[in-house]
């Protein structure tokens, strides 16, 4: 008995598969190795322009610096000019207007009114002391310096004391408060 | 059979063959692990330098805007506003100095100075910090009219060193003559302790700053001595 074995037509197949497999490997390797060099030289050409650019303005920097130090005096004067000039208006901004309030103040004493005490004490706040000869002064000047104080921003201005006098006049005592 | 690098590159379709299926994946994660290793630090190296130069850039802009703003200011102008301003708001407490100028005013005003007492004002704020700007108080007892009070409280106000007048009592007598305690407080500051750093812009006076140092201009002066404003060879820019 016999048996007929075609090995011939295996081996073209086997053979024929390997070429195919060899082929595509060959191909996804160079797919692989083309999307790398791509990959590479994306960040090749960048890194080095962008080293180069990093040089350039480091001597840039360092120019610009050296021309600054030309000026160092300039720039002496500037700082300090804003550093005083800004201290120098919180004082002018801080300072009541006592002058100006005070002239008022005087402008507005009535015929009849005798001052005898002013205060101005922290906080803007104003103690006005001063004795009336009668009810009728001692009204009108009352009138008078609310309108003033009330100009200079008093919201205010209050008679805390009152009281007659041994000439048969009246003392009395304004504060008035921002 | 031995192995031998030539025999397994004659096994090699072999073996591809074989393996068929798990030839694409494994070059997959050879490709992702090359990637992960050198190519992705690569990339981050990249993007810091893209950073990097994007602030030294932002750095050199700013450089040249603040020559371009150096090159637009007067030296002489400046000089002249700093002494200005150092008339202001001097460095030191000058004690002696500021009683001679109190007894300048009063005197000219036609008051009597009854006393003169010196405080030398707080030195630094309820919470411990010291303050911007030092005071030095006087303490001042003064006789004369109303006017002359006024007239002294408008020299003060037009004064340089800047200096303020509050605390003040008045007792009038006849409604003329009156007895004055007030606090006249004056002001003196330390220079700048350094410029801050050289990409900083040069500091610009505001349109109010302006105006007040024109105001500045017109207020008196009994300040003899010269200052140099600009040091040479020492730690303080500023110091003289």
């Amino acid at each position: 008995m016999q048996f007929g074995i075609n090995l011939l037509a295996k081996e073209k197949l086997t053979v024929g598969a390997e070429k195919e497999a060899i082929s595509h490997l060959k191909k996804t390797l160079v797919i692989v190795l083309v999307a790398y060099a791509l990959v590479i030289i994306s960040l090749l050409v960048p890194s080095f322009y962008l080293s180069y650019e990093k040089g350039k303005i480091s001597t840039e920097i360092s120019q610009l610096e050296g021309k600054i130090k030309s000026f160092q005096k300039v720039e002496n004067l500037e700082v300090l000019i804003k550093s005083r000039v800004t201290k120098a208006q919180k004082i002018t901004e801080s300072r009541a207007p006592v002058e100006k309030i005070l002239v008022k103040i005087i402008n507005s004493l009535e015929e009849g009114i005798t001052v005898s005490g002013l205060n101005f004490g922290k906080n803007n706040q104003i103690t006005f002391s001063a004795q009336a000869e009668d009810v009728k002064s001692l009204e009108t000047f009352l009138e008078k310096i609310k309108s003033v104080l009330k100009e200079e921003g008093y919201s205010l201005a209050k008679l805390d004391s009152i009281g007659r006098d041994k000439k048969g006049g009246y003392s009395f005592e304004l504060v008035a408060e921002k | 059979m031995s192995w031998s690098p030539k025999n397994e590159m004659k096994d090699l379709p072999k073996i591809l063959l074989k393996y068929q299926r798990l030839v694409q994946p494994v070059i997959l994660i050879i490709s992702l692990l090359i990637f992960y290793q050198f190519l992705l630090p690569k990339f981050n190296q990249v993007k810091s330098l893209y950073e990097s130069n994007g602030r030294s850039q932002k750095e050199r802009d700013a450089l040249q805007a603040k020559i371009q703003d150096l090159q637009s200011l007067n030296e002489y102008e400046l000089s002249e506003k700093s002494k200005l301003l150092l008339l202001a708001l001097p460095v030191g407490k000058d004690v002696a100095g500021k009683m001679s100028l109190v007894s300048k005013i009063t005197e000219e005003s036609g008051l009597v100075v009854e006393s003169l007492k010196i405080s030398p004002g707080e030195v630094a704020t309820q919470s411990g910090e010291k303050k911007e700007v030092d005071e030095l108080s006087f303490k001042l007892t003064l006789n004369g009219e109303i006017n002359q009070f006024i007239d002294f409280l408008k020299s003060t106000g037009e004064l340089l060193p800047l200096m303020e007048v509050n605390d003040i009592k008045i007792e009038v007598s006849n409604n003329v003559q009156a007895t004055i305690n007030c606090t006249l407080r004056s002001y003196y500051a330390d220079l700048p302790a350094s410029l801050g750093k050289v990409d900083s812009p040069v500091p610009k006076l505001t349109t109010q700053e302006e105006a007040l140092l024109e105001e500045l201009k017109k207020f008196r002066s009994y300040e003899t001595e010269k200052f140099e404003p600009i040091p040479g060879g020492k730690t303080n820019p500023f110091s003289f």
